[in-house]
């Protein structure tokens, strides 16, 4: 049926939904109480309108500005470098960072047409010029786009006084933060290596 | 290390069946044509998720079939393990003891088995890529994180080419300093497979062949004199023009020579088949006991036809300097078993239309 196979096609293209899963859920929403139904669609189709990106460090946030950098109880001496906003709140999840971030939105991949301009290292670069941070942490991803990302922003930062880490390995190499489970990332961030003296 | 037992399906001509493998010896008996090489390649393809023969799943398959799958028991120590490779709407899955394993690279820690085939020739006197890929696939056996960093250099050249393309030039110094440094680390990698070969190929290809004139290799990388990253970014920043208008890095590993020299000159330009036939033969062997040196443990040896391709006197000799391997199986033609008697370690099929019949 044309209604149910379009439905399907629709979950199918989300992430981590193969075929099967899509239809398993789409009978599912077919059986389920209509109520839970509308509410649903009704989620899907105003998210957009709620979350929008915070208009310091670029993570979501359904206010101007997200809780972290509302937050005064945070340290504001460390600033972590993220690619993606899912992977500001994967740190957050592992509970042993207090510090701010900074989200890039992607990593440099000139294969993909990515290079520094696509991606928002003028606005981190203000941050560090106005505010007094001690520490920059490099949080990108274990891969070869995340590393070439985190060489960048440390030739970027050459000239200033400041110091400059990265998460210590363990990570899965080739893998993306936001899979990594919590204890090796906890690990990696507590351990984290000098990258400048 | 052995395989007790292999089950495939919808593979090539073979018939859908369970083959109890046990033994040291598996000979396989039948006409050409009859799929005696292509059991031959379903215990590769159980063993490393691909075949040596082709890339392309539907070669594979059986005729008008779309799925395939082989299932191996395989014995390493005192573990054994069930490895199941399946081909299902053109996509490859690969489990151990059921469960799916992301990268083929854990296959690695399980099972290696070594071919000699008739396209290992290519190794020897083909091009510069597949002498390339038959050194790497040796330090690989050997050295399994070198799989990442073949895959991590291939991956940065991809990114230099697309930068020299149409990139932000300010890039260039990062990429240059992380080709330079999985680069050298190639290298090195491949500056010690040409040791470690160097101290048995050469003894062995005079026992083999009885010619008494010593055949080594050579590696001749691409960036020379080398030692330490900062000399290959400086032969980058100086290649740099060139590299910018071929719109590709014109040197580093993915330009790398090996070569095979006797008495001073290049032995591969000016050697007959049958020589070439041999080098390629030995190496296979020198990959087989390099891993029983290094790895204190045992490959399994599949000979795919290669014994065909000797004389008598050089076959013997073969068979006589290949102990260090837990299982070997080997392919003939009927009436040209060379394995005479009868006894435990041995059992030979008999391979005609696909259907293997143990005699
Ligand atoms: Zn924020």
């Amino acid at each position: 049926m044309k209604s149910i196979d379009e439905l399907i096609r629709s979950f199918s293209r989300l992430p981590g939904i193969g075929n099967k899963s899509a239809s398993r859920i789409v009978y599912h929403l077919i059986e389920q109480n209509r109520n839970d139904n509308l509410m649903f669609g009704e989620l899907i189709s105003t998210i957009q309108d709620k979350i929008h990106l915070c208009s310091i460090c670029g993570s979501f946030t359904e206010t101007d500005i997200c809780e972290v950098c509302n937050d005064p109880s945070r340290d504001r001496s460390l600033l972590c470098i993220v690619e993606q906003p899912q992977d500001v709140f994967t740190i957050e999840a592992s509970g042993v960072y207090n510090g701010m971030y900074h989200v890039l939105h992607g990593a440099i991949s000139p294969l993909d047409g990515i290079g520094p301009e696509q991606l928002s290292f003028g606005e981190m670069l203000n941050r560090i010029n106005s505010d007094e941070f001690i520490e920059i942490i490099l949080a990108t991803n274990p891969t070869e786009e995340g590393d070439t990302t985190a060489l960048y922003v440390m030739h970027v930062l050459k000239h200033k006084e400041i110091k400059v880490t990265r998460l210590a390995s363990g990570l899965p190499v080739g893998g993306d933060l936001e899979y990594t489970d919590k204890v090796t990332l906890a690990r990696s961030l507590r351990g984290r290596i000098p990258m400048n003296s | 290390m052995i395989i007790e037992s292999l089950r495939t399906y919808n593979f090539r001509n073979l018939s859908d069946s369970t083959i109890d493998t046990s033994n040291k010896h598996v000979l396989l008996v039948g006409d050409n044509g009859q799929g005696k090489s292509n059991f031959i390649e379903a215990i590769y393809f159980a063993c490393y998720g691909s075949s040596f023969r082709t890339r392309l799943q539907k070669q594979i398959t059986r005729f008008s079939k779309n799925d395939l799958s082989v299932i191996a028991s395989i014995k390493n120590g005192d573990n054994t393990y069930k490895i199941k490779v399946i081909f299902k709407d053109g996509k490859r899955k690969t489990y151990i003891n059921d469960n799916e394993i992301k990268d083929r690279k854990e296959l690695l820690s399980i099972c290696t088995c070594i071919v000699f085939s008739h396209e290992d020739m290519e190794y020897v006197n083909g091009s510069p890529m597949m002498q390339r890929k038959f050194f790497d696939q040796t330090i690989s056996l050997l050295n399994n994180p070198y799989i990442d960093s073949m895959r991590l250099y291939n991956a940065v050249i991809k990114q230099r080419n697309a930068l020299l393309k149409n990139g932000d030039e300010s890039l260039i110094g990062i990429y240059n300093k992380k080709l330079a440094d999985i680069g050298l680390e190639i290298q090195r990698q491949r500056t010690w497979i040409t040791e470690k070969c160097n101290e048995i190929f050469p003894t062995l290809y005079e026992k083999i062949s009885e010619n008494p004139l010593p055949v080594t290799i050579i590696y001749n990388p691409s960036w020379k004199a080398t030692n330490c990253s900062e000399d290959i970014i400086r032969i980058l920043e100086n290649s740099y023009n060139r590299d910018k208008k071929y719109e590709m890095t014109t040197s580093g590993p993915h330009r790398d020579k090996f070569m095979f020299i006797q008495d001073e000159r290049d032995f591969i330009s000016t050697a007959s088949t049958g020589q070439i036939r041999l080098t390629a033969i030995v190496m296979k062997l020198v990959q087989s006991v390099l891993y029983g040196n290094l790895m204190k443990n045992r490959p399994i040896l599949l000979l795919d036809d290669v014994l065909l391709e000797l004389d008598i006197s050089k076959r013997e000799r073969f068979l006589e300097n290949i102990y260090d391997y837990d299982q070997a199986f080997f392919t003939f033609l009927p009436k040209e078993s060379y394995f005479k008697e009868k006894n435990t370690d041995n059992i030979t099929f008999k391979v005609s239309d696909g259907v293997l019949e143990s005699i």
